[in-house]
């Protein structure tokens, strides 16, 4: 075995560059197109058996800078505040000073943030546990699966509950440290909303994790609301990249600097 | 001395740095103003590596004629070797002749347009060459360069050109 | 943009087909071996420092300078060498396997992952046995690769940024090697036995061992260190 996999092979670079090709073409209206992940190597092993979510997932296909709409086929159910914020934040991207959020300040940006751009995860399943790990922030997750042990703070990536339905692992979210971006453009949840994700694995041509992510928020919605998002399964991009914002965001001057306004609270 | 004077380019050129930026996925070059350039002395006072772009420090002389540290998006490892550059060669305390377009809110920053170093060799910016959608133009209503970067340019990495692979 | 390609143009031989070839066999032997590494481990007494095993640290002369001048600079709260006091930017492996917190030891089939508390940092293991390429840039925490001996698991890690410290104060060049043997002391004790081979700044390679106690684990703190940092605290113990 060498260390081809470690080579600056066109799988990284599809990678690195996917999502920046897909966010910038997107925003234009291309139908954008990540640069593709080569194929998985046909002697890549399978995911384990049974409902376990374990090892490494990747987004596929193109980023998606904001979701379009909710599963069932009608308008994201913005209320007037929840389409204000978005309203203010795409204005100021367009006006070239665009909002800091928690992506920009290397803070944890929660989910679904973390899984979707277009950056490998991995998934243990530890005792009566599940930790998530991803190369984007170098973030972690805890999905605790004895509600006994959930701890009382919030956390920028909120806390999180599973069980198992089936095959499917729900896991409830809650208690935000702070309000989050649902996407690049700024689709807001606040602190108090409640995520849900039905996670499960499916063989659609290949291995996949289904994610379908529900949204209760009344602060900013009418209503809840569903998405589903589909990510790869790639063994073969075990081994993340550092990610090492500190070293940029640990500059006091970095956000002043950065030519990115603050949000108005 | 020449800068690329190690064969990089047959030697596999791993990546094992990424993002040192947040948000690196989901930048364009909205925050800069492609339309100006500056130009100044200076010396690299810090590079923080990091993929697809990284930052580079400078330190130049303001126009009171006092140092001020300038911080500017700049390339991947890869981008430099791509240019025939040892990443590991270019120094703190290296002089260059620096240009960059200034970030668009005014504020003391923009993303480097070209290093040139004291033996000559000079770095370009490939994604921001002339003819780049997005490069020269004000960022008004859906700039072709733009994605709407989530937040901003994560630290030190800020992706951009539109379809440009970074590297 | 629509319909510009996402070509990338290369020289020489840069680009490799990524033909990944993996090798089942070491997979296999991994996926048998000593279970009991996993879990959450603790240090058992808390320091800043990489002590060798015995001795002194074997320092060449430029390796001696620049310990003193790291040395006398913290002494006046100066941390202009230490870029995670500064900023919270990675530490490295060696002084993150100093951590006060707790780290876990978790695995797929060809990668063991360390977790850490502190800032959720990770290190991957690669348990391939691939060759490691060197990288044009070497991350802070460099690349490692590991295999089983036994019941030890074996880390190598080379191309570790000059930007990090073996330890709160310790030096190293890019020719860095860290060899690692991890292993039960008992069934509630881990043992870390570092080798640290940098002929430019160690006039021969020495080893330091770290103890680890186990821990019932409940799941990690979410660690910021940057909020840490900009509340005015010291991202790690300073002595």
């Amino acid at each position: 075995m060498t260390a081809m996999d470690r080579t600056l092979n066109s799988n990284m670079i599809a990678r690195i560059c996917g999502a920046v090709a897909a966010a910038i073409l997107a925003a234009s209206g291309a139908a954008a197109q990540p640069r593709p992940l080569p194929p998985l190597p046909a002697d890549a092993p399978p995911p384990p058996p049974g409902h376990s979510l374990e090892g490494i997932w990747i987004a596929g296909g193109r980023l998606v800078p904001q979701i379009p709409k909710g599963d069932d086929g009608l308008s994201v159910p913005f209320n007037a505040e929840g389409q204000r914020i978005l309203d203010a934040r795409l204005a100021a991207m367009k006006s070239g000073a665009p909002f800091a959020n928690a992506s920009a300040a290397c803070r944890p940006p929660g989910p679904p943030w973390q899984m979707d751009l277009n950056f490998p995860f991995e998934i243990h399943e530890v005792a009566d546990r599940i930790e998530f790990i991803f190369e984007e922030y170098h973030g972690a997750q805890t999905i605790f699966l004895d509600p006994a042990k959930v701890p009382p703070e919030s956390r920028y990536s909120g806390r999180s509950i599973g069980h198992w339905e089936g095959d499917t692992l729900v896991v409830d979210t809650s208690g935000f440290r702070q309000s989050i971006w649902l996407d690049v453009n700024g689709t807001p949840a606040s602190a108090d909303a409640k995520l849900t994700q039905r996670i499960r694995k499916i063989n659609d041509g290949g291995w996949r994790l289904q994610v379908v992510y529900t949204l209760d928020d009344p602060k900013y919605y009418t209503r809840p609301w569903s998405w589903t998002r589909i990510y790869l399964w790639r063994p073969d991009q075990q081994t993340f990249l550092e990610y090492n914002c500190e070293e940029q965001a640990g500059d006091p001057n970095y956000i002043a600097q950065s030519g990115l306004a603050l949000e108005p609270k | 001395m020449n800068r690329s004077g190690s064969l990089l380019l047959t030697a596999a050129a791993v990546a094992a740095v990424g993002a040192a930026s947040p948000a690196a996925a989901h930048h364009s070059f909205a925050m800069y103003d492609m339309s100006r350039t500056e130009s100044a002395s200076g010396t690299i006072k810090e590079f923080r590596w990091g993929a697809p772009h990284s930052a580079v420090i400078v330190t130049i002389l303001a126009a009171d004629g006092k140092p001020r540290d300038l911080a500017l998006l700049s390339g991947s490892p890869l981008a430099f070797s791509k240019q025939g550059f040892n990443p590991k060669s270019i120094k703190v305390g290296d002089k260059i002749q620096l240009s960059w377009h200034p970030n668009w809110n005014g504020s003391f920053g923009g993303v480097a347009a070209s290093m040139k170093f004291r033996d000559g060799a000079v770095y370009t910016e490939s994604e921001i060459a002339p003819g780049v959608p997005g490069a020269g133009g004000p960022p008004s209503g859906g700039p072709p360069s733009g994605g709407p970067p989530p937040g901003g340019p994560p630290p030190g990495g800020r992706p951009g050109g539109a379809g440009r692979p970074a590297d | 943009m629509l319909g510009r390609t996402n070509s990338v143009t290369w020289r020489g031989g840069l680009l490799k087909v990524a033909a990944l070839a993996m090798a089942m066999a070491a997979s296999a032997s991994v996926a048998q071996a000593a279970p009991e590494l996993q879990g959450a481990w603790r240090i058992d007494k808390p320091t800043v420092s990489l002590k060798p095993v015995q001795g002194e640290i074997p320092f060449t002369a430029k390796g001696r300078a620049l310990y003193a001048a790291n040395r006398a600079a913290r002494a006046k709260g100066d941390f202009s060498y230490d870029l995670t006091q500064r900023r919270c930017s990675s530490p490295g492996p060696s002084r993150l396997m100093l951590t006060a917190d707790r780290f876990r030891i978790m695995r797929l089939p060809t990668q063991v992952t360390l977790q850490f508390e502190w800032n959720r940092l990770y290190r991957h293991v690669d348990m391939r046995g691939g060759k490691l390429d060197e990288p044009l840039i070497g991350p802070m925490m460099g690349l490692s690769t590991g295999r089983w001996d036994g019941d030890v698991l074996v880390i190598t890690t080379q191309y570790i940024s000059e930007l990090t410290l073996l330890d709160a104060l310790i030096p190293h060049s890019d020719a860095l090697k860290l060899t690692e043997r991890l292993k039960l002391v008992d069934a509630d004790t881990l043992e870390d036995r570092i080798t640290v081979e940098d002929p430019a700044t160690f006039t021969r390679p020495w080893d330091a061992s770290i103890t680890y106690r186990r821990e019932a684990e409940g799941g990690f703190r979410e660690d910021v260190c940057l909020d840490r940092l900009e509340a005015g605290q010291r991202p790690l113990p300073v002595q």
